[in-house]
């Protein structure tokens, strides 16, 4: 177990080396690092002195070690808008983005998952059926039209919720919703395939040839053995739980991490837009550092090792 | 006296493997070990005769096969065919030298293209030695071909998964054969076949044989399909042969305690006080951690000290038998390795 | 008395089970999707012919017109926008867009996915080493965030834009395709063709990707309508494809500011998105378990 767990520590820290590499790159690829992160009318001694501490002067690896090092602190220069530190305006996004991604994340795994249980264990029923269309409008109808369409429904023909903005805590509704009924849409879809594919194995049939009462054949063995690929979507869910509200937070104008994602992008503040792609790629490899630790607690074959090759 | 059509010299074939659990951070990581899949093995294959390679699963015979085709390049070693050395894997060399040496597989679906007919496929050699052939002189070969392996013409529109098991093997043998090879390597051609199909499969390469002039060499743990169609035998322990000779002799005469020990673990109808065979003790050993000294050792009952410090090495016997067991006639030559 | 005989009906089993048969091998839920499919492209490859407008033409004395369910006219059957452009003119050109750029996105994807699939299976050592690093980075990122961060660097042209779709989920045929290969490599078929003398070329042209084509088209079929869904997404916030051009994204986009006067405006592309992406979908659902059941 722990050769595993090292293993894929290993594998997240590689993980996080590209995630640095990948941004570094892509920097130098895009212009003079120093013109793009800077507005174009700094002074410059501003610009000469940033050119200094980000070593652009120097070969292109001591420039590489240098951005990593200042990545891995958490500096990546102050946002051309705001003028503060990148990651200081991005970290005080992360509650607002929460306070919605979370109520959100329990809602999918609270209807999702014994939704999709539900529909595998009366399979073929009306009820299966009934989950199964709503399930594929929740991955085929994209979050956005989602959003809006509540937003005319709720907000505009009945005008019970906001339709924007964060004044109360009624403005989160909308916003939580969306993000929760589509994502219960897929997680259920997903556990009722993965159930289907454990009720059909052969040792189900054993379990319930051997006289064991059906309600324990399930807990006992089908919810376990499904849980083991459930657990990987789950873990993608929680890995983003800052990155996933992209789109929802700029329909509802909600003041989060997504929000100064866009906006970042559209005006090209590449300071903070690295902030954010950093502190994304942390909590994905956090996450799915939790997950296969989870698969190597779960599955016995992982958690023994390999002895032979 | 002929030429040998095959030789291989002291051939050998080891991989690295990597072993979990163990002490300390190595433990963890995995110590490196060497995997001696096949160590030090000598063998001539003459033309038209049947060279048998039997022994337990892992114990390499089919990385044997390999290395005598030169499918995969031996870490030491060499193998000659005809007298030339066996080209590199994947050049230009090798692939004309395809055309003298053919494999055949276990799994006969498994080793054909299932969006392909049949005929396609038993001319694909053609396509690939000869693309010069016309069209008619194609058909005609795969025919003749098919013919000869008995198949019926019209069985060159199916697919394989339309075909038997047994109309497969022979599908794979039509195409193996199409290019006239000198020698052909089953490795466990007949095992996933019925038992009633073996037998005229079996038939088959044996009619083959006769018309053709091939030589082969038959890799099976079925010693008593080996028994049939083998001129010579060798039987193989961890990578390295144990015992060598002709086949009816050592099938009725075996020197080797593994040898006699496989062949007494072969069910034949119980004989009335015959004496109870010497069963294998315990379990096959881990190939990258051989026991020191003569591999079989851990498992043999006339093991001693001796076994343990000293691997015996392969000995000529009066007859021409070979045997590397430190309790057979001790008075016999060293053979030369 | 007479009897009046009533007569059989004339029983025309065989009719009647030849529909049945002809249902069962296309359900009507993969007819419909297909007919939607080929009205969109019909749409998308005539959409200069079939358009009643120009798509930039405005005319603001028509401004915001509701459509013919609504009290409108047959002029502008879908509505006029807030500068008075015809929606459907708009529409018909958003979706010969929105499918162009996911057309070329999932060739680009396959493609490349493909290729490395093959080339880590082909090659191993370090080579597959790396391939395999790459998959794990794209894996394990949303590839939304990754988007717009390559959006944010290098700026938006169209061809940079679907480029860029085409690195959606290039790592599921990689993944495919390097699995697939090895197998075939290992004991299967590629390897008896290899021993038979055959080069690469052949090997791979011939007999490797025709055996793992199927596969790779139901998961085609899979990233066609992710990659319509990511770019509506990026076209919404403004950050995909740019006016004066129009896709389906950017006119929800638009619409989200008329929603309480004008809702059809991003009604009618809403529902478009939703019932392309439904299509295609069920139509892929179809084509595995027609294809491959054991796939799941």
């Amino acid at each position: 177990m722990l050769s595993f767990a090292l293993s894929r520590l290993a594998r997240a820290a590689l993980t996080i080396t590209f995630v640095v590499t990948f941004a570094f790159v892509v920097l130098r690829l895009s212009g003079d690092p120093a013109l793009l992160i800077m507005s174009v009318d700094a002074p410059p001694e501003a610009i000469a002195a940033f050119r200094k501490s980000w070593g652009l002067d120097q070969p292109i690896w001591e420039q590489y070690l240098l951005y990593a090092a200042k990545a891995l602190t958490g500096d990546f220069g102050n946002s051309m808008r705001d003028g503060r530190p990148a990651l200081q305006l991005v970290l005080e996004r992360v509650p607002m983005t929460l306070a919605i991604t979370l109520p959100a994340f329990l809602i999918k795994l609270g209807l999702g998952i014994p939704a999709g249980i539900f529909a595998a264990l009366h399979r073929n029923s009306l009820l299966d059926r009934l989950t199964m269309t709503v399930s594929v409008a929740g991955f085929t109808v994209p979050s956005f039209v989602l959003a809006l369409v509540l937003v005319l429904v709720f907000s505009v023909q009945l005008g019970w919720l906001p339709s924007s903005g964060s004044d109360s805590w009624t403005s989160a509704i909308l916003p939580v919703f969306t993000l929760g009924i589509s994502g219960a849409a897929i997680l259920a879809r997903f556990t009722r395939s993965a159930m289907l594919e454990v009720l059909g194995q052969p040792y189900i049939r054993t379990a319930s040839a051997k006289g064991v009462p059906w309600q324990r054949v399930i807990v006992d063995h089908a919810l376990p053995n499904a849980a083991i690929p459930t657990i990987t979507i789950v873990g993608f869910m929680v890995g983003s739980l800052i990155a996933g509200a992209v789109v929802v937070e700029s329909v509802f104008a909600w003041p989060g991490v997504g929000r100064l994602l866009v906006s970042a992008v559209a005006n090209r503040d590449l300071a903070v837009v690295q902030a954010i792609l950093l502190a994304i790629a942390l909590s994905m490899v956090a996450a799915n550092l939790a997950v296969d630790l989870a698969y190597g607690w779960l599955d016995p074959r992982l958690r023994r090792g390999r002895t032979q090759q | 006296m002929t030429k040998p059509l095959l030789e291989a010299r002291n051939l050998s074939r080891h991989f690295t493997v990597r072993q979990k659990g163990g002490p300390g951070l190595e433990g963890l990581i995995g110590r490196k070990a060497t995997l001696r899949a096949v160590d030090g093995i000598t063998l001539t294959v003459m033309p038209g005769r049947t060279l048998g390679l039997v022994g337990e699963s892992g114990c390499g015979k089919s990385t044997t096969g390999r290395l005598l085709l030169g499918l995969m390049a031996p870490t030491t070693g060499e193998v000659r065919f005809d007298g030339e050395a066996l080209a590199k894997p994947d050049t230009a060399a090798w692939r004309k030298q395809r055309q003298q040496m053919q494999m055949v597989y276990q799994d006969p679906l498994g080793a054909l293209d299932r969006r392909l007919t049949v005929g396609q496929q038993i001319a694909e050699p053609l396509d690939i030695h000869h693309p010069g052939m016309t069209a008619a002189e194609r058909q005609a070969r795969v025919a003749e071909q098919m013919a000869a392996v008995g198949l019926q013409t019209h069985h060159a529109e199916r697919y394989p998964h339309e075909l038997s098991g047994g109309q497969r093997q022979r599908v794979v043998l039509a195409r193996a054969l199409i290019l006239q090879p000198q020698l052909l390597v089953c490795d466990e051609p007949i095992s996933a076949l019925d038992v009633s199909i073996q037998a005229q499969v079996v038939n088959l390469l044996l009619d083959l044989q006769e018309q053709r002039g091939l030589a082969y060499v038959f890799i099976s743990h079925d010693l008593k399909v080996v028994r049939q169609i083998s001129h010579e035998v060798a039987v193989m322990y961890l990578g390295r042969i144990v015992e060598y000779g002709e086949a009816e002799s050592l099938f009725r005469d075996p020197q080797h305690p593994y040898t006699q020990a496989l062949l007494a673990a072969i069910p034949t109808v119980a004989r009335h006080g015959a004496a109870k065979p010497t069963p294998i003790q315990g379990d096959p050993p881990d190939p990258a951690n051989p026991p020191s000294g003569c591999a079989f050792r851990t498992r043999c009952p006339q093991a001693t000290a001796l076994c343990a410090g000293t691997a015996p090495l392969l000995r000529n016997l009066a007859d021409g038998r070979q045997v590397a067991c430190h309790f057979v006639d001790a008075g016999a030559d060293r053979a030369a390795a | 008395m007479t009897d009046i005989a009533t007569p059989l009906p004339i029983a025309r089993p065989d009719r009647a089970a030849a529909v049945k048969r002809f249902l069962k091998t296309w359900p009507p839920g993969v007819l419909l999707a297909l007919f939607w499919i080929a009205t969109m492209l019909v749409l998308a490859i005539g959409a200069d012919h079939l358009a009643p407008y120009s798509f930039t033409a405005f005319d603001l004395k028509a401004r915001l017109q509701p459509p013919i369910g609504m009290g409108g006219a047959f002029n502008h059957a879908l509505g006029t926008d807030e500068l008075g452009r015809d929606v459907l003119s708009r529409l018909v050109m958003s979706i010969r867009m929105s499918i162009l750029i996911a057309f070329f996105g999932t060739l680009i994807a396959a493609c490349m996915g493909t290729t490395l699939g093959i080339l880590a299976a082909h090659m191993r050592g370090k080579v597959e080493s790396v391939i395999l690093v790459l998959i794990d980075f794209q894996a394990s990122m949303p590839f939304m965030i990754i988007a717009l961060s390559v959006l944010a660097f290098f700026g938006n042209s169209l061809t940079l834009f679907v480029v860029l779709m085409g690195f959606h989920s290039w790592e599921r045929y990689a993944r495919i395709s390097r699995g697939l290969t090895l197998a075939a490599n290992e004991q299967g078929y590629a390897s008896a063709v290899r021993q038979l003398g055959a080069g690469s070329g052949r090997i791979y042209g011939r007999h490797v990707l025709p055996n793992i084509a199927s596969t790779l088209i139901v998961s085609m079929t899979l990233t066609f309508p992710e990659i319509i869904l990511l770019e509506s997404g990026l076209s919404f916030l403004g950050l995909g494809v740019q006016p004066p051009l129009t896709s389906l994204g950017n006119m929800v986009g638009y619409g989200r500011e008329y929603i309480t006067r004008a809702p059809w405006i991003m009604l009618a592309p809403s529902a478009v998105i939703v019932l392309t992406t439904l299509s295609i979908s069920m139509l892929g659902d179809w084509l595995r378990d027609r294809l491959d059941p054991t796939l799941r």
